[in-house]
């Protein structure tokens, strides 16, 4: 069912630029604060939206829960009833206060519900449910109360979703820019299967073994070449299921079937996101739409690059402490180098009670940490307090906090220096091979103990692998994380700044690098390697190994064409890290930011065409240092949230407390800079 | 136990991250490094026994080609200076999540849903496709979802409120609010749901209890239970081992509990007789001195005999259990269950002074006393089990006469031992 169709607006309607909203000729960054309305009482809107603009946010972020607006009776309650579910009210009054909106409608919302926001009858309607290999429910043990998850394929869930989208669009379609506030939408919510997200858990609901068959069947054409492709006896299509574990002495066939299943998953939860958006495109129009990778994105199910392909931005969302700072940076790293618009659709400040608890330095640190590794927006989650949850800058009667002023320093700064416009200069790709995450989440052995848990304990998606090889010559599962560990520390000795790029990734993204560095091992997936050779013929060094594959994705041999994109590979070994970077370096004059000491410290640089804009320092031990920081020419470095001032014509001392990132306006003393390359590409002589 | 309307209110991130800090160790807190020996090792065994699969819990994957059998966990914890081990047979994860889900869809309970992943985990367990080393001691019984409740309904009955308020020095420091509704908790409140229900305090504890008493009663639901106290003695009490420290710190004022109700009174009170007694025997060089009202206290427990008691019910004392917990971490063993008290060592010490020592216990009763928290005298004042409802945690039959002799506190173990 459809929607009344807009006002006129004149033909006009939200787009997403390269850094930004595009409305009409205003460009609009993605800056914005979470506020429930559904959880405040409508005499506090007013108050929490003028809290968010005092902020300096122009935009809001609202979830829309399906299991608080549908009545028992199946009707909707859009205010209706109760004037707290006024969701038209709320974006009307955000629409008058000059406020732009950022819609999330679910399904699936978490946000700490019950039942992650569906309705009762919806999560225990069996048809809905996803299904275990022994036909069993997947029950989530979210508190207050454990739930059986839904299913990514089922027919039945996605009728619901679509006649829920309709009811909200009947509120949200005529409220879209200029009409209203709305300007952007997120699809579903952390799609990664509820967090049921591990290997082996998802899923054998009916429709999903439907589209599983179909998907071999695609791939395999005939029962026979799937049967030998996997090892297995089935007398037709309709018998194939899914693997149920990767045996520590899995045979090529067998590990085959496990590798299949990995990359069905990946397309199951793309697919579902893009019915999801096609939905909300039906219902809204060609909104920009949103998507939000959970923590522990190396282990999820899917890339950030392939969700990055299903909607307009695909980001991450953002809950660590600031002794984390490795992780945060890693992750950002990841996410500037593989989706378009390096976003956050969640920028935690606070927490849920039942997460680990996060003070308010852990958000501002962290935000900050983003924010120097390339994050161009961000969404602060929550900007307003509300039940199960504690931290927001103001409390759920809109009333400030004392670490709301540092949040409108920094939110000030970005503003100020058009941060989302700036850009880090980085040379260096290390690319990330999703055929050989999906062999990691495959060997995995912790059943429900997903590999994105133990990544978001410290330990790693592939700590549970089996450490057996496989047939190959070492367990690659294993080995090829810690190849692109081992270059990324020599880069990090080094100080070459670098991204991480995964291998699923629009091209578009290698345009600015130079080096491309990527583990290859026995068996590689050909777009891959097409990607290397493509690499290199535009001028870009590629350096791989250890070893030359001779098998593609699916461990068969690689046709002469693929074989042709190897010609010319340069091979080595990670523990050659340092070296190869120290030659690269030398070589190729590799840009290298701002040089500081100790080693403990590092220095981004974000630059427009006049020269640096931005510092960030990030200190990621426990004592506070004096860091020493060369200036490629006279400047000042004003600090974002103290307004200290550092002066210095070629260095500056400024200290930092453990854990910590400070963000640094650059003005400089000098006059305009004239050069040939910015001065952060020059590599300064060590100290 | 969790209502799905649950609320949770009325905290930042200080005073959340207060409240939290009150039941971790503080060698936890002070730690920044987390790389440490409080990780875990994990193995995942192939189905010869080998390890097909091993890591450290926030370090990431480690080397087990030494590892042949379960012999070997302890030696691989100890190679890589980690004080705990888990092995799992391959497909144990999977198994646990198959066997538990019926039961955790079954009920509408949060407890229970957790009890049912327990109670497979613990199948599994003995079973041998889990293991655990150091092989856990004196484990902590599953109670059913029903005594869990139960224990629940003396503590805090439905349609009624809690309140613990800590203050440091004036500052309202922290506070917890509680309300259980058609029974199952509803609100989880903070001190900003406090301060926004009582309005200004003046500071001093010892009279802003009755305002907020008041406060919440009236506006949020009748308080069971109030606790008002400094912060830093609060915390003390929470890792106390002397018997008597609650008795005192009430009689002193150090703390007011208000309302008190009955089974704080009794606790209290039997708190305060222990701390005689036992400092009695101290003072007169073992003559029981107060052995003579040994048939009293009996003859008032059995007139009281309708207050159960939460330890009963449980099969273990929450309190002490915590109490134990902390100061095993902040002592650094890293054990959470003491060790025995060796009977023939005649230097050992109990390592927890709540335990009655060596030379006070008729051998007889040494194992019994040292594999059963209720054979503790306890400083817990919630712990007032009658003796027909103890557990005995090693399946012991009960035998309530000598049971409610050791329990009622160590005055009959001490005179036994000294005469």
């Amino acid at each position: 069912m459809r929607a009344a169709a807009p006002r006129s607006g004149g033909g006009q309607s939200p787009k997403l630029g390269a850094r930004a909203l595009q409305l009409g000729a205003q460009q609009v960054p993605l800056y914005s604060g979470a506020v429930h309305y559904f959880r405040l009482k409508p005499s506090t809107w007013r108050a929490a939206l003028e809290a968010l603009r005092s902020l300096g946010l122009n935009m809001v972020e609202t979830y829309v829960p399906w299991g608080v607006h549908e009545l028992r009776d199946g009707s909707y309650d859009f205010g209706q009833y109760d004037p707290q579910k006024d969701l038209g009210a709320f974006l009307d009054l955000a629409h008058a206060l000059g406020m732009y909106a950022f819609v999330r409608p679910g399904p699936n919302i978490n946000a700490e519900l019950t039942y992650f926001g569906l309705p009762r009858r919806v999560v225990f309607d069996e048809a809905c449910q996803a299904r275990s290999a022994r036909g069993q429910p997947l029950p989530f043990i979210a508190p207050p109360r454990m739930f059986p998850v839904p299913s990514f394929a089922s027919e039945r869930f996605f009728q619901e979703v679509e006649r829920w989208y309709a009811e909200t669009a009947k509120v949200l379609s005529t409220r879209i820019w200029p009409n209203g506030p709305v300007v952007m939408v997120q699809v579903d919510n952390e799609a990664a299967f509820y967090f049921r997200d591990a290997p082996y858990d998802h899923d054998h609901h009916p429709d999903a073994l439907a589209k599983y068959r179909a998907f071999l069947q695609v791939r395999y054409d005939e029962i026979s070449v799937l049967n030998s492709a996997h090892g297995t006896e089935y007398a037709g299509w309709e018998g194939a299921l899914p693997a149920t574990r990767c045996p520590p002495d899995a045979s090529h066939p067998v590990l085959r079937r496990s590798l299949d299943l990995m990359e069905f998953q990946s397309e199951l939860l793309a697919g579902a996101l893009d019915r999801l958006r096609g939905m909300l495109h039906d219902q809204l129009g060609p909104l920009p739409t949103v998507h939000n990778s959970p923590m522990g994105e190396s282990g999820l199910p899917t890339s950030l690059a392939r969700l990055d392909q299903v909607v307009d931005v695909n980001g991450l969302d953002y809950y660590h402490r600031r002794s984390d700072m490795s992780a945060v940076k890693a992750r950002t790293l990841r996410l500037a180098g593989s989706t378009r618009l390096p976003y956050a659709p969640e920028m935690g400040v606070g927490a849920p009670p039942w997460f680990a608890a996060r003070t308010d330095a852990d958000g501002l640190h962290t935000l900050l940490c983003a924010c120097a590794y390339g994050l161009r927006g961000l969404n602060l989650y929550m900007a307003v307090d509300r039940d199960r949850w504690y931290g927001a800058p103001f409390d759920e009667l809109a009333r400030e906090r004392p670490h709301a002023e540092d949040l409108r320093r920094v939110v000030r700064a970005l503003h100020r220096t058009h941060f989302h416009a700036l850009k880090r200069r980085v040379e260096v790709g290390i690319m990330l091979p999703t055929e050989y995450a999906r062999l990691s989440r495959a060997t995995h052995t912790l059943g429900a103990f997903s590999p994105s848990l133990l990544a978001l304990a410290g330990a790693g998606a592939d700590a549970a692998c089996l450490r057996t090889e496989l047939g190959f010559q070492q367990p690659i599962q294993l080995a090829w994380s810690q190849f692109v560990m081992q270059f990324a520390d020599a880069l990090d000795q080094a100080r070459v700044p670098y991204v991480f790029v995964e291998s699923d990734a629009s091209k578009t993204l290698l345009e600015d690098l130079r080096v491309l560095i990527t583990p290859t091992f026995e068996f590689a997936d050909p777009k891959r390697l097409h990607l290397m050779a493509y690499f290199k013929e535009r001028g870009g060094r590629v350096l791989a190994g250890p070893h030359t594959p001779s098998l593609d994705a699916q461990l068969q041999p690689l046709s002469a064409a693929e074989t042709r994109a190897l010609e010319g590979l340069q091979l080595c070994a990670a523990d050659q890290a340092p070296q190869l970077v120290a030659a690269l370096i030398d070589e190729l004059d590799l840009a290298t930011p701002f040089v500081v000491e100790p080693e403990s410290v590092e220095a981004t640089v974000h630059e427009d065409h006049s020269g640096p804009r931005v510092v960030f320092l990030v200190h990621t031990h426990a004592r506070e240092v004096e860091a020493e920081l060369r200036l490629p020419e006279p400047m000042v470095l004003v600090d974002a949230l103290t307004g200290e001032r550092y002066e210095g014509t070629d260095q500056v001392a400024i200290p930092i407390s453990g854990h910590a990132c400070r963000m640094f306006v650059c003005e400089r003393t000098s006059g305009a800079m004239s050069r040939s390359r910015p001065p952060s590409a020059r590599r300064s002589p060590p100290c | 136990m969790l209502s799905t309307n649950l609320r949770v209110t009325g905290f930042d991130a200080v005073t959340w991250g207060r409240f939290i800090s009150l039941f971790e160790s503080r060698r936890r807190r002070a730690r920044d490094d987390h790389r440490n020996s409080y990780g875990v090792v994990v193995v995942v065994e192939d189905p010869n026994g080998g390890a097909c699969a091993a890591f450290i819990g926030d370090r990431g994957p480690i080397a087990c080609d030494q590892y042949k059998s379960r012999e070997d966990l302890a030696a691989l914890c100890a190679e890589h200076g980690v004080r705990r081990g888990i092995a799992l047979k391959l497909g144990t994860i999977e198994e646990l999540t198959e066997r538990a889900t019926p039961q955790m869809l079954r009920t509408d309970d949060y407890a229970g849903q957790w009890l049912a992943l327990l109670t497979a985990a613990r199948e599994l367990e003995r079973e041998g496709a889990l293991y655990f080393w150091p092989e856990p001691r004196n484990v902590v019984p599953l109670p059913t979802p029903q005594l869990v409740t139960r224990a629940l309904d003396v503590v805090l009955p439905d349609e009624h409120s809690f309140v613990a308020a800590l203050w440091e020095d004036a500052e309202l420091w922290t506070a917890l609010v509680l309300r259980r509704r058609g029974g199952q908790f509803d609100l989880i409140g903070g001190p900003e749901l406090v301060l926004d229900t009582v309005g200004p305090l003046s500071g001093d504890f010892r009279r802003d209890h009755r305002a907020v008493s008041r406060a919440i009663s009236t506006s949020i639901a009748p308080l069971q239970l109030g606790i008002y106290t400094q912060r830093r003695r609060f915390e003390r009490l929470l890792r106390e081992a002397e018997p008597g420290a609650w008795a005192k710190a009430v009689a002193l004022r150090e703390i007011i509990i208000d309302p008190s109700p009955a089974y704080v009174n009794i606790a209290v009170g039997a708190d305060a007789l222990r701390a005689t007694a036992r400092r009695t025997g101290e003072l007169l060089g073992g003559i029981d001195f107060l052995s003579f009202l040994e048939p009293w206290t009996r003859y008032a427990r059995e007139q009281i005999s309708h207050v159960t008691s939460v330890s009963g019910m449980l099969g273990f004392n929450p309190l002490q259990v915590l109490a134990r917990r902390l100061r095993a971490n902040e002592d650094g063993t890293g054990e959470t269950i003491l060790p025995p008290s060796d009977p023939d060592d005649p230097d050992a010490e109990a390592s927890d002074s709540i335990i009655p020592q060596p030379a006070a216990i008729p051998r007889e009763r040494t194992v019994a006393n040292s594999a059963s928290y209720e054979d503790d005298t306890s400083e817990d004042p919630l712990d007032e089990a009658p003796p027909e409802q103890r557990n005995a945690l090693n399946d012991e039959p009960t035998d309530d006469h000598e049971a409610a002799g050791m329990h009622d506190n160590s005055l009959s173990n001490q005179s036994a031992s000294r005469r």
